[in-house]
């Protein structure tokens, strides 16, 4: 017996196959940024107010500040950590058609 | 009738007048085309052959009809074709080169670079051949390089990052060209509206870094005929998309063509309606696209030896299109493909489409031999089912 409904299986190509590939494209990405982090840069910014000097103001883009910064890289290391549960990578390779690519 | 030929530089000598190498002109005047250029006579009974030699020309104001005293015509055309500095014609340096490579080595090529948010070239009756035309990130510009005309062994570059940055628009064929959309956002590179237009062993490339934009390659929006022979779209959201709605949208042909490692689908075909056209996809590959190959609503499709591969979603979402001595076995860009990483996607000697005729060239054999060379068509030409 199989899964025939043609909504589940459009909504398994439609879905869950891209969603696997962004997935596993997001770990790769930051498993990179991680590495980035913690070979330096985490030094640069303080958890605090002091604003991050990249002009961006000018576009209409948010100021970032240090904690701005250490508060997302906080949010990704939880997602990498539930990334690397035992077996969960697998579970997210699974369904990818495509090999790995991260720009 | 003659072909009148002038020489142009990026700064004059001599006698100025472009009647030789030596008395070249200047081709432009503070950004502005030179008069020899403009006041030519396009209304009498002669072309100009317009010899460009290499420099980067700044270039102030599009090439339209409102710079000429008397337009070119149908028949009485101008043709900027570039030259050495010694005013000898530039030819290809490789005229084997097929759309599936990278591009050929642009530095001998007079390089354009508009200086503001304008075309560079609006006129029916003009030919670039040779030239490089680039829009740096620096440039506000969201028209695109050119509307009407034609390239022929033409580079466009355009760096700038906007959501409405452009590369070719409506009313322009292209035939051995490639257009690159460099920037970080942008709309689309080619875009065709009613007018019926032939690209043949044309190559677009996408930044596949982008996030913003529409990002398409070849985008088709009017009710008019679109033949696409050896094209190759990498690295967009879409590579080739029929926006078109109605019942008289026009064929939208694809032969020996090739979508790939786009994040989304193959080919988008939109309509809806009862459509009476058919869509003739030959001799395609569709490989990489984070959606389906071909994602089709209610349109018309023949699939004709087409070879799919790695699609995300699938083939298509219509699952009763039949598929015509397709392939769609596993495989890899590694088994299929000269040097993917390097964008070379010339079908690999040894593999099992090679020599068969299938995507927009193959790599020569080691003797020497081997499919898949380019074609030089001078006039379009329509493809039916294989």
């Amino acid at each position: 017996m199989s899964i025939d409904n043609p909504e589940a299986i459009k909504f398994s190509n439609e879905r869950v196959r891209p969603l696997a590939e962004k997935m596993r494209a997001l770990k790769a990405e930051i498993d990179d940024t991680m590495i980035a982090w913690f070979n330096g840069l985490s030094g640069e910014f303080a958890d605090d107010s002091t604003p991050v000097d990249d002009g961006r103001e000018a576009e209409g883009v948010s100021r970032l500040t240090g904690s701005d910064v250490v508060g997302l890289i906080v949010v990704a290391q939880s997602l990498q950590a539930a990334m690397d549960v035992a077996g969960v990578p697998a579970r997210i390779q699974k369904p990818c058609v495509r090999p790995v690519q991260v720009i | 009738m003659a072909i009148v030929t002038r020489y142009f530089g990026v700064t004059s000598a001599g006698a100025g007048d472009g009647t030789s190498w030596a008395d070249r002109a200047a081709l432009l005047s503070s950004g502005n085309w030179s008069s020899v250029l403009a006041g030519f006579n396009f209304s009498g009974s002669d072309s100009m052959l317009a010899l460009v030699g290499p420099g980067t020309y700044s270039v102030g104001e599009t090439l339209d009809d409102a710079v000429f005293a008397n337009e070119p015509q149908a028949a009485k055309t101008l043709t900027v074709e570039a030259c050495d500095s010694s005013g000898v014609p530039l030819s290809p340096p490789n005229p084997a080169w097929t759309a599936a490579e990278p591009a050929w080595d642009t530095s001998d090529m007079p390089l354009f670079k508009p200086t503001g948010n304008f075309l560079v070239l609006n006129q029916s009756s003009t030919l670039f051949h040779m030239i490089h035309i680039e829009i740096d990130n620096g440039v506000l510009d969201t028209t695109g390089a050119v509307t009407n005309g034609t390239l022929s062994w033409c580079v466009v570059t355009n760096n700038y990052t906007h959501t409405a940055a452009k590369g070719v628009n409506s009313g322009c064929s292209m035939s051995n060209c490639v257009i690159r959309m460099l920037g970080t956002s942008f709309q689309y590179a080619v875009d065709t509206a009613t007018t019926r237009r032939f690209f043949h062993n044309v190559r677009l490339e996408g930044n596949p870094s982008a996030t913003s934009g529409t990002r398409r390659g070849f985008q088709k929006r009017g009710n008019s005929e679109l033949v696409l022979s050896r094209c190759v779209a990498i690295g967009f959201t879409e590579s080739f998309r029929h926006e078109v709605t109605n019942n008289a949208a026009g064929h939208f042909v694809l032969n020996q063509c090739m979508a790939l490692n786009n994040s989304s689908h193959g080919v988008v075909l939109l309509n809806t309606a009862a459509s009476t056209e058919i869509h003739t996809y030959t001799k395609s590959i569709f490989a990489g696209n984070g959606g389906y190959a071909i994602d089709q609503a209610m349109e018309r499709v023949q699939l004709v030896g087409c070879r799919f591969r790695n699609n995300t979603s699938g083939i298509s979402n219509l699952t009763n299109i039949p598929r015509l001595n397709s392939i769609e076995t596993a495989g890899t860009d590694a088994d299929e493909f000269v040097d993917a990483a390097n964008g070379d996607y010339r079908i690999k000697f040894g593999s099992d489409l090679w020599g068969k005729g299938i995507g927009a060239g193959d790599e020569p054999a080691p003797t020497g031999g081997g499919g898949g060379d380019p074609i030089y068509i001078p006039q379009p030409r329509y493809f039916g089912v294989g």
